[in-house]
């Protein structure tokens, strides 16, 4: 009898701890997303423009994003899904896409999407308007398009179909490029879009608002209205993290997360970027392939990950990251492990026994590049291997080592749209984009080629892994990591999503 | 005849400013169209935006064209901001103005009586004491005293929330309330630069024989201080105050940069590293003029405060 009531009781507890808990965190989940309220979003630069088309640094992209949307837009586990587009449709040759359009997309002034305005996006972001501003970006990428035209199916569905001039299946990565108004004229300064947020008000250098688009034909924000704060820099940033009036702020060194535990929960994710010691390959020493070598022996990539991120981040060994999934190539972070006796060995043979000296030419604006330079240079050392680091501003950056290759290293993180072959359009001997003059090996050119129009998933994969593996045989330059975004998130916020590409999702976050 | 004089002089000292600021960008790598197409740039098409800026004519055209422009108050569009750069330095302005007016006002309100009670206990406990902060408070820059200032009355008293600077069509008096403390990191360097000034004056005036007749006749020792030493000693000190107005006025670039307050110093800092051509040259005319005034505003003043420089000149 006893041990029957022991049982019961026992079991009463148990289903009341369970219900307990099922209950208490049904409602709680319930409650969680309804609540609105607005947040501050801390950010160190200010945007370069409100066109989405025209705007080219990554701090104004993860801003927008909120705002305005492609045909497709990528999820958090890297997929591109439908946006404006309802569906697609990609023919085997990979020669035509067609786009069925969503139906009741409306802009946030009002105007319902129509093929018009997606044919005029994707014209403008192709440079393929017949009076073309010379501010947009023109994604070249897009250039393989030879005409974009729009069709009704038999449902009264408008359809968009896109035809290019040679085959390529990676276009759909490209076109998460925003769709706006064709008859609009104000969106460098009142940007309107179809995001789930709209664009509400904008102060230079202090801030920009955007609030709920209660129109969205997706699922709508959970929160009411975002404020970008946009702080001097990351240290003006961290003493507003500190007095409180930040709610969200995406770039913090190890240790001012350190700083802030307690206060803040802190998110760690990736930043999805190629960041690297970029060699310029046409210049000596490094236009000998035995001192490039020497040099990926000689930098200790896990010590840096230690000093900078808190052991956080993903080490890699050619010009991809692992966001890339099925495409990437991880066997090759190990490629060059950190091994002086090697390195030293490889320098005699080339001839420099003594080691050399070399400047690193560094953006000032980007602190984390800076203090990796500083780190790389100690372990170099070490190899006989003497690294004066030089700090610049971005514009001379552009300027001098991006534009005019006149450099001999640099450290900068690369970032690319979801298609493999972005982020390897940097090594292709000829193009503008190859600031590093990788010219190594001519096999390059013609694979890279064949990769893009490759419709068969396993050969595509079988050559993006042959291009990744010829970068690092030939070390074109010392691949260092995707590097850790450490986040800090007020611990009443809830839904803070990362994402495979560099943007900061507002849509997702929601005051518990 | 002589304010006609001098005013030319001021229009030729802006001119070269101007030239000599536009020049300097010729010198440093990268131009707006580098800078605003980015990575993405082709040749192509940062040769069109190129010829779209008008960079592509040489370098006194471009000079010539905007001092055309500018004469008529035309100062152009930022490159950056797309807006009218009148419009965007109006909304800098109040921003820089006001913290330069409290900043001056501190420093008088601070200076004065100290430099005043230093001089009158020279030699004191107090004078040795204060003297002797007195260089510490000079060698502090202000961005230090600054990120102090946040730290400590900032987060630690919470008197006000860092890096919110509040904006005056908003609201005008919590505008003032958050500028009181960048003015307070500008005016105590410059404050206890102008005590020691002020008191080495004083007591310099001290050892003079007006100042033994006064004391002969009975007059009491703060009576001749106030009446007597001040006027004459604060002539040098008018000099000095007319140099920091100057450095004020032409707004404070690193204080506010540390306070993010949003006025002409932090965008002439971004609209240099966005080679935001437009925008930099109507700062620096902008800080050029201020400059000039008030070096011609401490002139008349002078000749008020001094008959001797009065009568020289006539």
């Amino acid at each position: 009898m006893k041990k029957i009531m022991t049982r019961m009781l026992l079991l009463a507890a148990i289903l009341t701890a369970l219900t307990g808990c099922s209950g208490g965190t049904g409602e709680k989940k319930e409650e969680d997303t309804s609540k609105g309220g607005s947040v501050v979003v801390g950010i160190t630069q200010d945007l370069d423009s409100l066109d989405p088309h025209k705007a080219v640094a990554a701090g104004t992209k993860e801003v927008l994003y909120n705002i305005f949307e492609g045909l497709v837009k990528p999820d958090k586990d890297g997929n591109l899904v439908p946006a404006v587009a309802e569906s697609y449709e990609v023919a085997p040759d990979g020669m035509t896409y067609a786009f069925v359009l969503r139906q009741g997309v409306v802009f946030h002034n009002g105007k319902t999407v129509t093929a018009e305005d997606v044919v005029y996006s994707l014209k403008r972001s192709a440079g393929l308007l017949e009076t073309s501003d010379p501010e947009v970006q023109v994604v070249a990428a897009l250039s393989v398009i030879s005409t974009i035209e729009s069709s009704e199916n038999e449902d009264g569905k408008e359809i968009v179909t896109i035809k290019l001039k040679e085959p390529n299946t990676e276009l759909t990565g490209y076109l998460t490029c925003s769709i706006i108004p064709c008859d609009y004229k104000e969106q460098a300064t009142k940007p309107v879009g179809t995001g789930p947020f709209v664009f509400t008000s904008y102060e230079p250098m202090e801030s920009i608002v955007i609030t709920r688009n209660e129109k969205y034909y997706g699922d709508k924000a959970h929160l009411e209205s975002v404020t970008f704060s946009i702080s001097e820099s990351s240290d003006a940033a961290f003493v507003e993290l500190l007095a409180g009036n930040i709610d969200i702020f995406p770039y913090l060194t190890e240790d001012q997360a350190a700083q802030l535990k307690g206060q803040y929960t802190i998110e760690i994710g990736d930043m999805s970027l190629v960041q690297g010691l970029f060699l310029n390959n046409a210049a000596a020493p490094f236009d000998n392939l035995l001192v490039r070598q020497a040099m990926c022996y000689a930098v200790d990539r896990q010590a840096i990950l230690d000093m900078l991120s808190g052991g956080h981040g993903s080490i890699i060994g050619s010009g991809m990251y692992a966001s890339f999934g099925a495409y990437y190539d991880a066997s090759l972070a190990q490629k060059y492990p950190y091994d002086t006796e090697k390195a030293k060995a490889l320098l005699a043979e080339a001839g420099y026994k003594d080691g050399f000296t070399f400047t690193i030419q560094v953006p000032s604006n980007y602190t984390y590049h800076v203090s990796t330079a500083q780190v790389i240079a100690d372990q170099l050392r070490k190899v006989g291997i003497t690294a004066k680091i030089q700090q610049i501003e971005w514009a001379a950056w552009l300027s001098d080592v991006y534009s005019a290759h006149n450099f001999e290293a640099t450290i900068i993180g690369l970032d690319s749209q979801l298609a493999p072959s972005d982020i390897l359009k940097y090594y292709i001997a000829g193009s503008p984009k190859n600031f590093i003059n990788y010219a190594e090996d001519e096999t390059f050119n013609a694979t890279y080629q064949e990769a893009l129009k490759t419709v068969d998933a396993k050969k595509k994969k079988e050559l993006y892994k042959k291009l990744q593996a010829n970068l690092a045989d030939n070390a074109a330059s010392v691949f260092l990591q995707s590097p850790a975004l450490l986040v800090a998130v007020n611990p009443k916020l809830g839904g803070y999503t990362f994402y495979p590409v560099y943007v900061q999702d507002m849509a997702s976050v929601y005051y518990k | 005849m002589r304010i006609l004089k001098k005013l030319l002089t001021m229009l030729g000292t802006v001119l070269l400013l101007s030239f000599l600021s536009f020049l300097a960008f010729q010198v440093i790598p990268g131009d707006a169209a580098q800078v605003q197409l980015g990575t993405n740039a082709t040749p192509e098409a940062l040769e069109a935006l190129r010829e779209e800026m008008g960079l592509t004519d040489s370098v006194p055209v471009r000079f010539g064209r905007w001092l055309a422009a500018a004469a008529q108050g035309d100062f152009g569009n930022s490159t950056r901001y797309r807006m009218p750069v009148t419009e965007l330095l109006a909304r800098m302005m109040p921003n820089t103005l006001w913290l330069a007016v409290i900043s001056l006002v501190l420093i008088m309100a601070l200076a004065l009586p100290l430099g005043l009670l230093c001089a009158r206990w020279e030699g004191s406990l107090f004078d040795r004491a204060f003297t002797w902060m007195n260089q510490i408070f000079m060698a502090v820059p202000s961005f230090f005293l600054g990120m102090l200032i946040s730290f400590f009355l900032g987060i630690g008293l919470k008197l006000f929330v860092p890096g919110r600077a509040v904006s005056w069509e908003n609201d005008p008096i919590g505008c003032l309330r958050y500028l009181f403390f960048p003015a307070l990191a500008i005016a105590i360097p410059k404050a206890a630069m102008t005590v020691r000034f002020l008191r080495n004056s004083l007591i310099g005036e001290k050892r003079t024989d007006y100042v033994r007749t006064a004391r002969g006749k009975g007059m009491s020792e703060n009576r001749i201080l106030l009446t007597q030493m001040l006027p004459n000693a604060l002539i040098p000190v008018v000099t000095f105050l007319g140099v920091i107005a100057a450095e004020v006025l032409a707004g404070s670039i690193v204080v506010e940069q540390v306070f993010g307050v949003s006025g002409l110093g932090r965008l002439l800092v971004v609209s240099i590293s966005n080679r935001d051509y437009n925008v930099v040259q109507a700062i620096i005319l902008y800080i050029g003029i201020a400059v000039v005034f008030v070096n011609l505003l401490v002139d008349l003043l002078y000749r008020k405060l001094d008959p001797r420089v009065r009568d020289e000149a006539e």
